[in-house]
């Protein structure tokens, strides 16, 4: 218990965006548990895995736009 | 999208439904047979929750503070017992401290008289303890030893006068706090999600084909 009474020490590096992962599979998890018509092992992770995988590329695909776009407006 | 219409539940029993999902998450599809998805939502919302917890300290979740209204709005979504630690830890009050100690508090300084009350209480305050002006006027936040403590002047009736009385809270701060912020509303989210979807599979009982 002692340690959800005081914050973990995470600093604003570009590994705690690492961070994003387990929330990405979190929502992948849930939102396909809520509309997979019948739950079996296999089709449900399947399901959940290419979820998940689409969002991670979705956001890579947009960190790399802005890193582009600042990219443009510093330079 | 067709569904399939196999059976209707009177509108208490959707009612049920919501409250129970927003209870414990997951319980409204098990209510509805659904084993496997309640145990696959109660262990995945939990998890985020708890997580979220871990990295920003049960502080996060905090209807006081001064949270953009949306986070609250979020969180608030959360299964109630996450008020549990915090109602019972945050907020309680330890003692009173008296008033002159206030010129002290304002100028950022922690007095030894001050130090020597915490010390009586048995909460001896660190070497490294800081002090903090606090979110409110009359509102100062003292830090040590991964300990927060919130010293506000209240009026009391008992006295007819102002007083200085000492509050624990946890501390809460910064990416962590963040992090912490963004897990805990996800969480929050997804139960609300998963409290519609089961109040519609129960009123329609019908499901989309997979991959919808």
């Amino acid at each position: 218990m002692a340690s959800f009474t005081a914050p973990e020490n995470i600093g604003t590096t570009a590994q705690s965006m690492l961070w994003l992962l387990p929330l990405a599979a979190a929502i992948a998890v849930v939102y396909k548990a809520t509309k997979v018509q019948t739950i079996t092992a296999d089709k449900f992770a399947k399901e959940a895995l290419v979820l998940f995988g689409s969002i991670i590329v979705f956001i890579i695909v947009t960190a790399l736009a802005l890193h582009a776009l600042a990219w443009l407006i510093t330079e | 999208m067709a569904h399939r219409r196999q059976k209707s539940y009177p509108t208490p029993f959707l009612l049920v439904v919501a409250v129970a999902s927003w209870l414990l998450p997951g319980a409204g599809y098990f209510l509805l047979g659904e084993k496997k998805r309640a145990i696959i939502i109660f262990v995945t919302i939990t998890l985020t929750l708890c997580t979220g917890l871990y990295i920003g300290s049960i502080g996060v979740i905090d209807f006081n503070g001064p949270a953009a209204l949306y986070v609250k709005a979020a969180q608030i979504m959360n299964p109630p017992i996450v008020l549990i630690p915090g109602c019972h830890g945050a907020g309680r009050l330890l003692f009173n401290i008296a008033l002159e100690f206030q010129n002290d508090l304002d100028s950022d300084i922690l007095p030894d008289g001050l130090r020597q009350e915490f010390r009586n209480k048995g909460i001896p305050l660190g070497q490294d303890a800081t002090i903090s002006i606090g979110q409110k006027p009359n509102e100062w936040l003292i830090h040590s030893n991964n300990r927060s403590y919130i010293i506000k002047e209240e009026w009391s009736e008992l006295k007819e006068a102002n007083e200085l009385n000492v509050y624990t809270a946890y501390p809460v701060h910064g990416w962590p706090n963040e992090i912490g912020q963004i897990y805990t509303m996800t969480s929050g989210l997804l139960n609300l999600l998963c409290i519609v979807n089961a109040i519609y599979l129960a009123h329609l009982r019908g499901t989309e084909p997979a991959g919808g």
